[in-house]
């Protein structure tokens, strides 16, 4: 019976110095390393907005080094081609001199594979991500290859600069677990940043687990119990988000085109599963789903034209969905 | 309370005993809380609730439209409202999910308590996961803040519960003056007139109200009506007097003085009171039914019916020479008897002139006689009174020629005026009192006359025996026997011809209740006369006459005329107590619009200046005339004066469009 407190306090324990070690790094972003961080432990993946410079793919980089696991770079460019992520199939020469078809695997085959500007790349090479992303496998030729466990993507896009880019399509941003925004630093963050990174000593990122500790975590998380009535809110919180439902809020019917997908609720609830070991209790929380719902469903809310020629954004209309969502019937 | 065990024993083989009861346990704290709470704000909503019936109650109350003995009912009706609300907020169910939520919401349990709750009423096998749940909840009950899930606040309620119990408790002070339809109901009783007799005042008081008048009543003549109402109480009194000896007429007073009490204490409603009043009419009804029956309960027509008896005895013991005088006095009392109070009246006047026939033995014999009925006549009451007053009258004039007498003197004049009054009063309640002051007066004058004819006759004796002698006194002109006897019987016959008026009165009061009847429905004029009527009744008028309709010319109006004429063909003069029915108000008004064109001759200028004269008011717009002839002269006036000033052309325009606007058409 004691064995799941203890396993609970351990996946606390293990958490707190993941988000200790990624924290060297990674400054004045808590909530974007902890959503990073569940996405790992739940196994979705990530895709982070921000400008150029505010510590994405160091984020990344240092995950990956905190986690031991393989880690891999894709910078993704208009004439990046599928063979260039998932890899091709090439003439070697064998040991009895002749030659031979051989698969060379693409920088996919990681662990943690950062898609830097995935917008960027045609949607030809994007469309390659996506069984990646889903199936965690590569069909290459008549042959299918499996990513190794954990498979996770951490993709970033640059909202400025959107000339000759391709804005990802709405299948495949409903991969995405979580679509995390970066944002500016705060004044004691960005003091700490530079103290960190202008001199000559750097931080040195220690593993503090493994690819199967994350598995045994993911395990884990998936034995927290939700009560009915909060999975009611969650259940509740999505259909909100649909405009044609009776229970939509008017900035939903008013600036909404599409909600959220059953995949939404599942992201919902699986995030809020995690979060709430993180907290080391042993049942999700409403107050879980709540902060797991704006990056778990903001791409996964497309506006209407009046949305976007109001210039509302996907958080706004969020916001006004989980105010006016009550958390009892 | 004991809270009712939501989790099912038998799904609770997996968890540690006690685990389930904590978690009801902390949830129970917290309903006995809510119930508490809702209790109180239920109670105080059913207080706002009973409150304001009450008020309106009380408007109701102090506006007379409902029974004052309601008010029991309607407090126990509010109690119970209370009671039921505290009872239903008690026993009303609630979710013990929902207390759970709140109670992990209030003390940042973050649904710990929620889901164990829920996993606990969950019947399949729990997972160590959420058997380990349960136990952090357990864990955290003690956390639990009910005190927080439901806080103690003041009930908003209580401010409204204030403010409606205080306005109706205050309503409840408020009485508005009683409404028009009681006054209305016993207005009649100041249309009687004194001593016209019991049927003349009381009818009608039988009239149905009149609810033109009640509900067209202003605000102001409440307090005329509250006047009213006091003076009907005086007549009441009075007629207490008028009815004696009558005992079912007796009764009917008491009835109607019971019910102007209760009017006054308002202890009876105007629906009771329009009830009562019309039980009253249906007994004056019965007592209507027979005039001449309701006649000899009168106290004047008995004193008549006994002076007749008493006259027809005398006259067997007194030896008249003259049968013709005899035999006429006879059919006096016969006919006094019978009640043929006409015929009686013409014997009357046959007696009065062959009294101046009768010769001085007759004369003699009848002052012997009337001399007797009077000593038949006197109460020893009245006799003592007059002793009384009689020795008042000497210490009065006793104390004027000493000067106004001494403080012991003047003390025993008041003692004795003090005396007098008591004996008149005791005289007064006597039941019978009004037939004893007529067999009084009666007697009274019969002595006068006996007196008046002995004097005549010594005055005689005197004149014979004394030719030679002092010169006889002056006669008296009060000692004029015959004119003094005619005066007498004079009186006696319009007392006669008073009996005979209200019987008139009487037979013509049907008449006037089916009139009163019609003109309720609207024939007459209800809300001039209602308000008329109540003025004059501020005015203490207290003519005898019952509602008139507001129509001249009316039956009413037809049968007072008739009344009138008969009255005074009655009286011996014809004019006494005649009424002028003319209008005072001169004649009324002329609606037609009449205009008369007139020419004053101007003083200086040329000619004669045009006038209109008005002659009446029109009856709707406004009386015009001669317009179409001025138009055109005034027309070509402004245009020849326009022309003469250089007005701009464009101004002309508009100054002659004006003209062509108001062309006569």
């Amino acid at each position: 019976m004691a064995a799941i407190e203890e396993r609970v306090a351990r996946f606390k324990t293990d958490l707190d110095r993941l988000k200790s070690e990624v924290g060297k790094v990674i400054v004045g972003q808590p909530e974007v390393v902890e959503s990073v961080i569940i996405g790992l432990v739940v196994g979705g993946h990530i895709l982070l907005e921000g400008v150029p410079g505010l510590g994405k793919t160091s984020l990344v980089r240092a995950l990956a080094s905190a986690v031991k696991l393989r880690f891999s770079r894709i910078q993704f460019t208009p004439d990046l081609m599928p063979a260039d992520v998932i890899g091709t199939t090439m003439i070697v020469n064998d040991d009895r001199g002749g030659k031979r078809f051989e698969f060379q695997k693409g920088p996919i085959f990681a662990n943690i594979l950062l898609a830097d500007e995935i917008n960027r790349a045609t949607p030809k090479t994007q469309s390659a991500m996506l069984e990646a992303m889903q199936e965690r496998s590569v069909t290459v030729g008549k042959e299918t290859h499996s990513l190794e466990r954990p498979f996770f993507v951490l993709a970033t896009q640059n909202p400025l600069e959107m000339e000759g880019t391709y804005p990802l399509p709405e299948a495949q941003l409903d991969r995405f677990l979580f679509k995390l925004i970066v944002g500016y630093p705060s004044s004691e963050a960005l003091h700490a940043i530079l103290d960190r990174t202008t001199n000559r000593s750097e931080p040195e990122i220690s593993p503090v687990m493994t690819g199967d500790d994350i598995e045994t975590m993911r395990q884990l998380a998936l034995e927290v119990p939700i009560a009915h009535h909060v999975q009611d809110y969650a259940v509740r919180l999505t259909e909100a988000t649909h405009p044609t439902h009776p229970a939509a809020p008017a900035v939903t019917k008013k600036y909404v085109r599409f909600g959220a997908s059953p995949r939404g609720a599942q992201s919902l609830v699986l995030a809020a599963k995690v979060r709430a070991i993180m907290d080391g209790r042993f049942n999700v929380s409403i107050a879980d789903l709540k902060s797991v719902a704006l990056p778990a469903l903001r791409h996964r809310t497309i506006l209407n034209f009046e949305g976007e020629a109001d210039g509302v954004t996907n958080d706004h209309v969020l916001s006004q969905i989980l105010s006016s969502v009550k958390e009892g019937k | 309370m004991n809270p009712t065990p939501n989790i099912d024993q038998h799904a609770q083989k997996d968890v540690a005993a006690g685990d389930a009861a904590a978690i009801e346990a902390a949830i129970a704290r917290l309903n006995h809380r809510v119930r508490s709470q809702r209790a109180v704000t239920w109670l105080l909503r059913s207080a706002v609730v009973g409150g304001l019936t009450l008020a309106i109650a009380a408007v109701l109350h102090a506006t007379w439209l409902i029974d004052p003995g309601l008010w029991p009912t309607l407090l126990i009706a509010a109690g119970g409202l209370c009671g039921l609300a505290v009872l239903l907020a008690a026993a009303w169910p609630i979710d013990p999910l929902d207390s759970a939520r709140r109670l992990d919401a209030a003390s940042e349990l973050h649904d710990r308590l929620g889901t164990a709750y829920s996993l606990l009423k969950d019947a399949r096998q729990r997972t160590d996961f959420e058997l380990a749940q349960i136990r952090d909840a357990v864990a955290r009950t003690r956390d639990a803040r009910p005190e927080r899930a439901a806080p103690w606040r003041f009930p908003r309620e209580a401010l409204t519960v204030f403010v409606v119990i205080g306005g109706a408790w205050g309503l409840t002070w408020l009485r508005l003056p009683a409404p028009v339809q009681q006054s209305n109901a016993l207005r009649p009783l100041f249309l009687g007139e004194g001593p016209a007799g019991l049927q003349n005042e009381l009818v009608p008081t039988t009239l149905p109200v009149d609810p033109v008048v009640e509900t067209q009543l202003p605000p102001e003549k409440q307090e005329e009506v509250a006047a009213a109402i006091e003076e009907a109480k005086e007549r009441i009194e009075a007629l207490k007097e008028n009815v004696a000896g009558d005992s079912e007429a007796i009764e009917v007073v008491s009835q109607l003085e019971s019910l102007l009490k209760d009017l006054e204490l308002e202890r009876v409603s105007d629906q009771e009171a329009s009830k009562k009043l019309a039980e009253l009419d249906d007994q004056l009804e019965k007592m209507d039914a027979s005039p001449e029956q309701q006649l000899s309960n009168d106290a004047t027509a008995e004193a008549l019916e006994e002076v007749g008896q008493k006259l027809e005895e005398v006259l067997e013991k007194t030896k008249l020479d003259d049968e013709k005088m005899k035999q006429a006095l006879e059919e006096v009392a016969k006919d006094l008897q019978e009640k043929k109070y006409e015929i009686a009246e013409e014997k009357l006047k046959e007696l009065m002139e062959m009294f101046q026939k009768l010769d001085k033995k007759d004369q003699e014999r009848l002052a012997k006689m009337f001399e007797n009925l009077a000593k038949q006549f006197q109460s020893p009451l009245q006799s003592q009174l007059d002793k009384m007053k009689k020795e008042r009258d000497r210490l009065a004039k006793k104390n004027e020629e000493n000067g106004g007498g001494s403080k012991k003197e003047k003390d025993r004049l008041n003692k004795m005026d003090r005396n007098i009054d008591q004996l008149s009063r005791k005289q007064d309640q006597d039941p019978s009192a009004q037939k004893k002051r007529n067999l009084d007066d009666l007697s009274r004058d019969m002595k006068k006359l006996a007196d008046q004819l002995r004097r005549q006759k010594d005055e005689e004796q005197q004149k014979q025996a004394g030719q030679d002698g002092p010169e006889p006194e002056k006669k008296r002109p009060d000692q004029s026997s015959p004119e003094e006897l005619a005066k007498k019987l004079k009186q006696m016959k319009k007392q006669m011809a008073r009996q005979r008026m209200q019987q008139k009165a009487k037979m013509g009061a049907a008449d006037m209740k089916e009139l009163m009847k019609k003109r309720r429905s609207g024939e007459g004029e209800g809300e001039e006369e209602g308000k008329r009527e109540l003025e004059r009744l501020a005015r203490g008028e207290k003519g005898g006459k019952p509602k008139q309709p507001g129509r001249e010319g009316s039956e009413w109006q037809r049968s007072k005329d008739k009344l009138e004429q008969e009255w005074k063909s009655m009286s011996p003069s014809g004019d006494a107590g005649a009424s002028k029915t003319a209008m005072t108000n001169g004649p009324e008004t002329d609606l037609q619009a009449k205009l008369e064109d007139d020419f004053v001759a101007g003083q200086k200028g040329k000619g004669e200046s045009f006038r209109q004269v008005l002659k009446g008011a029109a009856s709707r717009g406004t009386g015009v005339g001669g317009y179409g002839e001025v138009h055109i002269d005034y027309s070509m006036r402004a245009s020849r004066q326009m022309r003469d000033e250089e007005v701009p052309p464009g101004y002309q325009e508009y100054v002659e469009e004006y003209f062509r606007l108001i062309r006569e058409r």
